[in-house]
C-alpha cells in the first residue's frame, strides 16, 4: 500500500512540474512580446517597457521560469494587469465560491446516481428500470444552462423562495451564501447525476455476472444483500473515474452556469482574463486548476486502492 | 427416502429444451457422478436444485429434498436452503471468490447468514473448516485476499464455504477441470473424505469418465439434457450396454493411429535450445530492497527433430508455458540460445523473424478468445499468410484457404461464417487450418484439446495425428494430461519448477517415471481402466 501511494504521489509531483513548463512555455511561444500584447498595439514604448521590467522580461528564460516557479511555491502568482491586485487573491475570492459549488454539485450528484443506479441494476430489464434510464438519458441531453434557466423560473421567480443570481459574500453569513448556491448546484448535479447513474448501473450489471456473485448466492444471500456486500463494492472504480473527472469539469468548466446565475466563480475570472489579455491571471489560474486536477486524481488513485486489495499488493 | 430425488424434470430456457424428464437420486453419503458433453445439461440440472437458474426458465417436474419440494419453494425458503443445507462448488477458482473480501469474511459470512452466529464464533467456526479443507490459519491468515492464494488454495475456501455448515448435499460442478492433475486428486480425495466424515450426498458433476470412475458410487449420464445411462459406476462402465456409454468410454480413451506415416519423419534437427533461462525481476519489497529473481525457467536444454512429435508436460506454474513463448519469440530468454535449423532465433528483430514465423506456428487452448470476432473464417485463416516472402494474388489465396480448410474438415462452404456460429471443435478446427496455411515445419499446441469435450477431443487428436503424419509437421505439445501426450507424441519432456527432470520415449516414461514430479504426475493422472480394474479388485 505504502509504495503503492507514494509511486502515486510521485508521479502527481513529476507531473504538476511538468504542466509548470507547459504553462510557462505558453507565454513564451504566444507570438509577439507578451507586455505589447497586454497593453494592445495603441500603448507607448514607455509604458510597454516598464510593464516589461515590472514582468521581468528582459532576463534569461530560465532565471524567469526559475523564479516563477519560486513564486508559485511560496504562493506568489504575480500581480494581474488589470485588476492591480496580487493574482493569489483574486484566485482565493473566486476559489471560495467555486469551490463550494463543486463540492456541493458533487455531493447532490453522488448522492442522486449511486441510489438510482442500485435502484435499476436490481431491476434489470423492468418497467422501472427502463423508465429510469429513460428519464437519465434526457438528463444526459439537456444542457444544463437551459435547466438552470428553468430552476430560476421556478424556484426564484415564481415560488421566490432563492435569489436568482449572484453572491451575496460569505461575509454575509452562511446560509445567505449557500442559498445562492443552491440552483447553480443542482443545475450542475443533475446532468452530472444523470451521467453518473448510468454508469453505476452498467458497472453493477457487470459485476452482477461475475461467478464470486454466484457463490454469494449459493451461500444463501438475498439477491439483495449480493447487490450491497458484492457487487456495489467491486463496481466502484469505473464510478470513482467518473467522479473524478466530474469534480475537475466543476471547478472550472462551469462558466456558462456563473455567468446565468451571475457568479463570481473562477470559470468566469479566466474568462475575464482572457478577453482582456491578463496572461498573468491566466497562467495562475490554469496552475491552480492543474494542480487541483492532479490532486483529485492522485485522490481516486488512493481510493482505487482503498476499494480494491490487488492494486496494493501492485506497486 | 433418498435424500434428494429428481423425477421428470424438464427444463426450457426460452424456446431451448435443456433438460427433457430427467431422473435423478441421491442418498446420504452417496457420490453420484453426472456426466455429460458441454450443452448436455449438467450445470442446469445442479442450477435447478438451487433454483439459480437463468431468467427466463422454466422448470417442470419434480425435486424433492429432504421431503421438501424445491420447485414450489419461495425465494425465501430457497434462501434458507443454499449455503446451509446445500452448498455448491464451482468450475472456475479463479473467479468464484469476490476479490475485495478476505478469504475469512467469505466463509464466515454464510456461516452468520444461517446461524446468527456472533462474529466470534464464527470466526472460530471459519477457522476450523479451513483448518479442514487444508488450509491451516497458521499459514493462511484469515485476512488474505483470493489474489494471494494458487488457483487449488482458492477451489480450497470454495469448498470451505459449501461445506462449513455440513450440508446434507453438496453439488460439485466442474470442480477440477481448471486445475493440473496432482491438484486435481487433491481436490477429489479431500471431497471424498467430506463426504465419509459428514454423511452427506454428493453429485459430482464432470465431462470425465476416468474422474469419477475412482470416485463416484453410482453414475447418470445425459446427452441433448436426456438421460441416456444410470446406474452403479463400475457396473455401467465395464459392461457398457448403452451405446452412448461405450462412444464416451471409447472417446476418452482413444488413441490416434499413428503407425502408416512414420517413414516421413527424417532426422534433421529442426529446432534446439541450449541453456535457456528465463528470470523475472523479484518484486519491490522496500525502497531499495527487491525479493529475490524468480527463474520460470531455468537451464533447459533438448532437441526436436523434423516430423518429430513431442510432450511437454508439468503442473501449473512449472514454466512450460514461458519455454513455449521462448520458442516462439515471443518472449525473450535472459540467457541461452534458441536454434531454429540452422539459425539462432533468440536475439532476432521482428523483420528478420518473419520467414523464421512461416514455418513455427501456434494452436492455443481456447480458439475463441485467439480468434477477432469480427473476422469471417476465411480472413482468419488467412491471416499468417502475411509472413510469406511475395504476397499471393487473390486466387493463389482463396486456393490455399480452401485447401487449409480441406485439410482440417471444414465445408468450403463455412468459409463466410463468424467464429460464433462454429461449435468448439470447429473452432479448434479453424484455429489448426490457420497454423497448417503456411506450411509450417513446427506447430507448438499449447493445451490444444483440453477445453474440448471427449468425443471431440479424439477427432482433433486425430486431426493431429493425420497432419503430422501426411505433411511431416512436427509437435510441441504443452499439456498437463498425460492421455493426450500418450495417445500423440514420439517423446516427452517432463518439467518441474523450470527444469526439465525427465526425458525420453513417451510410453515408457510415462509407464515407469523416475523422478519425483512425473511419478507424482503419473499417480494423480486419472485413468479408466487403472480406476475400474481397482473397482473391480475392491469389490471382489
Amino acid at each position: 500500500m505504502l509504495s503503492y501511494a507514494s509511486k502515486r504521489v510521485l508521479i502527481g509531483f513529476l507531473t504538476l512540474l511538468a504542466a509548470s513548463v507547459v504553462v510557462f512555455a505558453v507565454l513564451e511561444v504566444v507570438p509577439g512580446d507578451p507586455a505589447r500584447l497586454m497593453l494592445g498595439m495603441n500603448a507607448t514604448e514607455d509604458a510597454v517597457r516598464t510593464l516589461q521590467e515590472q514582468m521581468g522580461l528582459n532576463q534569461p528564460l530560465i532565471t524567469r521560469y526559475l523564479s516563477w516557479l519560486g513564486g508559485l511555491l511560496s504562493g506568489d502568482l504575480g500581480r494581474s494587469y488589470t485588476y492591480s491586485v496580487p493574482v493569489i487573491d483574486l484566485i482565493t475570492e473566486r476559489v471560495a465560491v467555486s469551490l463550494p459549488l463543486a463540492l456541493i454539485s458533487l455531493a447532490l450528484s453522488t448522492l442522486i446516481a449511486i441510489p438510482v443506479g442500485l435502484f435499476s441494476a436490481a431491476r434489470r430489464g423492468s418497467l422501472s428500470d427502463t423508465a429510469t434510464m429513460g428519464v437519465a438519458q434526457v438528463g444526459v441531453a439537456i444542457p444544463n444552462f437551459w435547466f438552470a434557466l428553468l430552476l430560476v423560473y421556478v424556484f426564484a421567480v415564481t415560488l421566490r423562495l432563492v435569489p436568482a443570481g449572484g453572491f451575496p459574500g460569505w461575509h454575509a453569513g452562511l446560509w445567505p451564501g449557500l442559498k445562492s448556491l443552491i440552483l447553480p448546484s443542482i443545475a450542475l448535479a443533475l446532468p452530472q447525476a444523470a451521467i453518473l447513474a448510468r454508469i453505476t448501473r452498467s458497472a453493477l450489471l457487470d459485476v452482477l455476472g461475475e461467478d464470486y456473485i454466484r457463490t454469494a448466492r449459493a451461500k444463501g444471500l438475498s439477491r439483495r444483500k449480493v447487490l450491497y456486500r458484492h457487487a456495489l463494492r467491486n463496481a466502484l472504480i469505473p464510478v470513482l473515474t467518473i467522479l473524478g473527472l466530474q469534480f475537475a469539469f466543476l471547478l472550472a468548466g462551469t462558466i456558462i452556469i456563473e455567468n446565468v446565475f451571475y457568479l463570481p466563480g473562477l470559470g468566469r475570472l479566466v474568462f475575464q482574463a482572457i478577453t482582456q489579455r491578463d496572461l498573468i491571471v491566466v497562467e495562475g489560474v490554469v496552475m491552480v486548476l492543474v494542480a487541483t486536477v492532479i490532486l483529485v486524481n492522485l485522490l481516486v488513485d488512493l481510493s482505487y486502492a482503498v476499494v480494491d486489495p490487488r492494486l496494493r499488493s501492485r506497486a | 427416502m433418498a435424500l434428494l430425488e429428481i423425477k421428470n424434470l424438464s427444463l426450457k430456457i426460452g424456446a431451448f429444451q435443456a433438460l427433457k424428464r430427467v431422473d435423478l437420486a441421491i442418498d446420504p453419503g452417496e457420490i453420484r457422478a453426472l456426466v455429460g458433453e458441454s450443452g448436455s445439461g449438467k450445470s442446469m440440472t445442479a442450477l435447478s436444485i438451487m433454483k439459480l437458474l437463468p431468467s427466463g426458465a422454466k422448470a417442470e417436474g419434480q425435486i424433492r429434498f429432504n421431503g421438501k419440494d424445491i420447485l414450489a419453494a419461495s425465494e425465501a425458503d430457497m434462501c434458507q436452503l443454499r449455503g446451509d443445507d446445500i452448498g455448491m462448488v464451482f468450475q472456475e477458482p479463479m473467479t468464484a471468490l469476490n476479490p475485495v473480501k478476505t478469504i475469512g469474511e467469505q466463509v464466515a459470512e454464510g456461516i452468520r447468514q444461517h446461524t446468527r452466529a456472533s462474529r466470534a464464533v464464527a470466526e472460530e467456526q471459519t477457522c476450523a473448516i479451513l483448518d479442514r479443507v487444508g488450509l491451516p490459519t497458521s499459514k493462511f491468515p484469515l485476512r488474505r485476499y483470493p489474489h494471494e492464494l494458487s488457483g487449488g488454495q482458492r477451489q480450497r475456501v470454495v469448498i470451505a464455504i459449501a461445506c462449513a455448515l455440513k450440508p446434507k448435499l453438496l453439488i460439485a460442478d466442474e470442480p477440477t477441470t481448471a486445475l493440473d492433475v496432482v491438484l486435481q486428486a487433491q481436490i477429489l480425495e479431500l471431497l471424498q473424505s467430506l463426504v465419509d466424515e459428514q454423511k452427506m450426498g454428493l453429485l459430482l458433476i464432470s465431462h470425465d469418465l476416468a474422474v469419477v470412475a475412482d470416485t463416484a458410487h453410482s453414475i447418470t449420464i445425459l446427452r441433448h439434457g436426456e438421460v441416456m445411462d444410470n446406474g452403479e459406476t463400475t457396473q455401467i462402465l465395464t459392461e457398457q450396454t448403452h451405446p452412448y456409454t461405450r462412444q464416451l468410454a471409447q472417446a476418452s480413451m482413444h488413441v490416434p493411429d499413428r503407425t502408416s506415416h512414420q517413414h516421413v519423419r527424417s532426422q534433421g534437427s529442426l529446432l534446439s535450445a541450449r541453456n535457456l533461462e528465463r528470470s523475472y525481476r523479484g518484486s519491490r519489497s522496500g525502497l531499495f530492497a527487491r525479493s529475490e529473481d524468480t527463474k520460470a525457467v531455468d537451464d533447459v536444454s533438448f532437441d526436436l527433430q523434423q516430423g518429430q512429435s513431442m510432450a511437454l508436460v508439468g503442473r501449473s506454474g512449472c514454466g512450460k508455458s514461458t519455454l513455449a513463448r521462448m520458442i516462439l519469440a515471443l518472449d525473450r530468454p535472459t540467457a541461452g540460445e534458441i536454434k531454429f535449423g540452422n539459425q539462432r532465433i533468440d536475439h532476432l528483430k521482428e523483420d528478420a523473424l518473419r520467414p523464421v514465423r512461416q514455418n513455427m506456428q501456434v494452436v492455443f487452448q481456447d480458439p475463441y478468445g485467439s480468434f477477432n470476432p469480427r473476422h469471417k473464417a476465411d480472413r482468419l485463416v488467412a491471416e499468417p499468410l502475411y509472413l510469406l516472402d511475395r504476397p499471393l494474388s487473390s486466387s493463389e489465396k482463396r486456393d490455399r484457404i480452401d485447401a487449409a480448410l480441406e485439410r482440417v474438415g471444414i465445408p468450403r462452404k463455412d468459409r463466410d461464417k463468424y467464429p460464433h456460429e462454429f461449435s468448439g471443435g470447429q473452432r479448434q478446427r479453424l484455429a489448426i487450418a490457420r497454423a497448417i496455411i503456411t506450411e509450417p515445419k513446427l506447430i507448438v499446441a499449447d493445451e490444444p484439446v483440453s477445453a474440448l469435450d471427449v468425443s471431440i477431443r479424439a477427432q482433433i487428436l486425430d486431426l493431429f495425428a493425420d497432419l503430422n503424419g501426411r505433411l511431416g509437421i512436427a509437435y510441441l505439445f504443452i499439456t498437463h494430461d498425460l492421455a493426450v501426450a500418450r495417445a500423440i507424441t514420439d517423446t516427452v519432456m517432463i518439467m518441474s519448477n523450470g527444469k526439465i527432470v525427465e526425458r525420453g520415449n513417451t510410453g515408457e516414461v510415462l509407464r515407469n517415471p523416475q523422478s519425483d514430479a512425473g511419478r507424482a504426475l503419473v499417480q494423480a493422472s486419472p485413468d479408466l481402466h487403472k480406476a475400474l480394474a481397482r473397482r473391480i479388485g475392491e469389490q471382489g
